[in-house]
């Protein structure tokens, strides 16, 4: 049967092209398949068993470097995606840190209605107009948002 | 929801720039895009919640201390969602700084407003703090040096994940 893998799809250039399995039925499969198989591992074969029910590839028997390796791998991208994330917030905090030191106000302090009106000015449509009716408004609205 | 927390309808409060850049970009999208629901929604619920936290709501619950992520259990988060039929996506994160001398009021710092996937929010809240992961506050506070200087270095298991009810597991180089 010929089956996409899909677990390589968002990295280009690294996808697999389809490929073909055979599946065992489940219920075939024996004591002595495994020991054959662990026997032909031994010997530095790779070819998995790839079994199922009903035709349908479910799982598979790896040598057991090759899902050490797929551990790995997986690790790597994870490390890979948080490295990118921590980078960009290194970035923004150096940024921040930058304008602390020319001396910018990094934040600003509200000590009134006004004070917040007027910032959200300075954020712009619709936020201030949103931001206005919310100070107008019962303070239940809130309420209603907090999940 | 607020676990007792008082409301505190007398507050001076604070929103660092970061935030304002976040939500200038959610603005201009709304507007550039009227037909993008989500961001105007996204940008009413937060609007709505900036005007509570301002108010003085307590937020939807305390932060706790986890492992992994940053110490944020000085922080409170409220939960913030452009889609009233799913879970908030969003959270923001703020803290009440006490008055450090008589007559003066609690300040509101708003620390972040991001998403929750991953608890995103949660991160850039922790590094807006330099407060570093896995790091408890009392032993940041007792650190010879500023931590959050030091390069931030996500913590993970570098052991193969233990499957519950087997202990026979073998170690893995």
């Amino acid at each position: 049967m010929t089956h996409d893998d899909d677990t390589t799809r968002d990295a280009p250039d690294t996808d697999l092209p389809p490929f073909s399995v055979n599946v065992a039925q489940t219920r075939d499969i024996t004591n002595e398949h495994l020991r054959a198989l662990l026997d032909a591992f031994r010997r530095g074969g790779v070819e998995p068993l790839v079994f199922g029910d009903g035709n349908k590839p479910e799982a598979a028997v790896i040598p057991f470097a090759a899902f050490v390796r797929l551990m790995k791998h997986d690790h790597a991208d994870h490390v890979r995606d948080e490295s990118a994330f921590q980078a960009e917030l290194s970035r923004r905090i150096a940024d921040s840190d930058d304008a602390r030191a020319r001396g910018e106000d990094s934040s600003t302090l509200i000590t009134s209605d006004e004070d917040l009106l007027a910032w959200a000015e300075t954020v712009g449509e619709p936020f201030a107009s949103m931001i206005e009716d919310g100070l107008r408004a019962p303070d239940e609205k809130a309420e209603r948002d907090d999940g | 929801m607020a676990n007792g927390y008082p409301r505190r309808p007398d507050i001076d409060f604070e929103i660092p720039k970061a935030v304002h850049e976040d939500l200038v970009t959610l603005a201009e999208r709304a507007r550039r895009n009227p037909e993008d629901v989500q961001a105007r929604n996204l940008l009413q619920v937060a609007s709505n919640a900036l005007v509570a936290l301002k108010k003085g709501h307590p937020g939807t619950h305390a932060l706790e201390y986890m492992p992994s992520y940053p110490d944020l259990s000085d922080c409170r988060t409220m939960y913030v969602g452009a889609d009233p039929n799913r879970k908030p996506s969003h959270r923001i994160v703020f803290r009440d700084v006490p008055p450090e001398a008589p007559g003066q009021r609690t300040r509101r710092e708003v620390v972040a407003l991001g998403e929750r996937d991953r608890g995103r929010a949660y991160h850039v809240a922790g590094q807006r703090l330099g407060r570093p992961t896995g790091v408890r506050l009392a032993d940041l506070a007792a650190a010879p040096e500023p931590i959050a200087e030091r390069p931030f270095s996500p913590t993970y298991s570098s052991r193969l994940p233990e499957a519950s009810g087997h202990d026979d597991r073998q170690p893995v180089d």
